[in-house]
């Protein structure tokens, strides 16, 4: 083709390069943890600094409690309370616990604002997210809604909302949500998280290959990727 | 919405073996070759959020 570039020249004029490590992680909204979790892993990633490996991360669905109402009108405590038949002071000390946990990750929980409901509405739109490059920032939106502000991530008009925020098509969004289009997509992801054995999240896969379980602290997070890292240049070399 | 049922970080370095108990929160015949990392990291399941492998109330 004229004036196009040869494709054997920019194979040898480029610099090496090697491609990002694959990081998957099979995480549901609803999940505390799942938050803390991924505060730690970014900042694992950046205190690597100059050393640190590009990555692709892909979200995978999961749905934690399927039998979560849909529509939850009392409070945190009293959800817990009601459904594992806990002290209420005993749910209010572990809420403080994880509380205090979030704010050292950066995190300003708000438990008595949290809507509980079902995700799996929130799942699909992070699927059109991620067919739309936006999933990474679907995902901070979407847990930042449900764990700080108290947003409803059941109701299609909210969940338009968000996906507005992070830059995608309202019209889109609202389309993709109502007629269903990634529901089989959620499922799929929930049956892989069941092929592999998932049975708690967060739960990361590195290059489809380790599995790092659990809000891992960030100075594991950058040893797992400095090890993989790590092997990946040592086969390529 | 999971709460925390053990909150008793057993606190050990990044890589260490899980410490007693410490079962790894995935089934046999994963296809993953699980790294431990701290044994107190929390994970969650269902209703509940724990330390994998101290028992819950």
């Amino acid at each position: 083709m004229p004036g196009a570039p040869d494709a054997f020249d920019s194979i040898v004029t480029s610099p090496i390069k090697t491609s990002p490590i694959k990081i998957d992680i099979w995480s549901d909204i609803a999940c505390p943890w799942c938050y803390i979790g991924k505060r730690h892993f970014e900042e694992g990633l950046a205190s690597l600094g100059e050393d640190a490996p590009d990555v692709e991360i892909e979200y995978h669905s999961f749905e934690l409690s399927p039998d979560t109402p849909l529509d939850f009108e009392g409070s945190t405590v009293e959800y817990l309370a009601e459904r594992k038949g806990m002290p209420v002071e005993r749910v209010e000390q572990m809420l403080d616990h994880v509380t205090g946990v979030a704010a050292k990750a950066g995190l300003d929980y708000h438990f008595e604002k949290v809507a509980h409901t079902k995700t799996l509405k929130a799942h699909e739109l992070l699927h059109f997210a991620k067919a739309h490059g936006k999933q990474l920032e679907l995902k901070e939106r979407l847990l930042k809604a449900y764990f700080v502000e108290g947003g409803r991530v059941n109701r299609i008009d909210e969940l338009v909302g968000f996906a507005v925020d992070t830059g995608l098509d309202a019209d889109a969004a609202r389309e993709a949500l109502e007629s269903g289009r990634y529901a089989a997509d959620v499922q799929a992801d929930i049956a892989q998280a069941g092929a592999y054995g998932i049975n708690g999240v967060p739960f990361f896969v590195f290059e489809g290959k380790y599995g790092v379980s659990g809000a891992q602290p960030a100075e594991v997070f950058g040893q797992v990727l400095t090890q993989v890292a790590g092997e990946r240049d040592g086969a390529a070399a | 919405m999971s709460p925390e049922i053990e909150v008793d970080a057993a606190g050990s370095a990044p890589f260490e073996a899980p410490s007693s108990g410490g079962a790894l929160p995935v089934a046999s015949g994963s296809p993953f070759t699980m790294l431990p990392g701290d044994a107190g990291a929390m994970v969650c399941e269902g209703d509940v959020c724990f330390v994998p492998g101290l028992s819950v109330e």
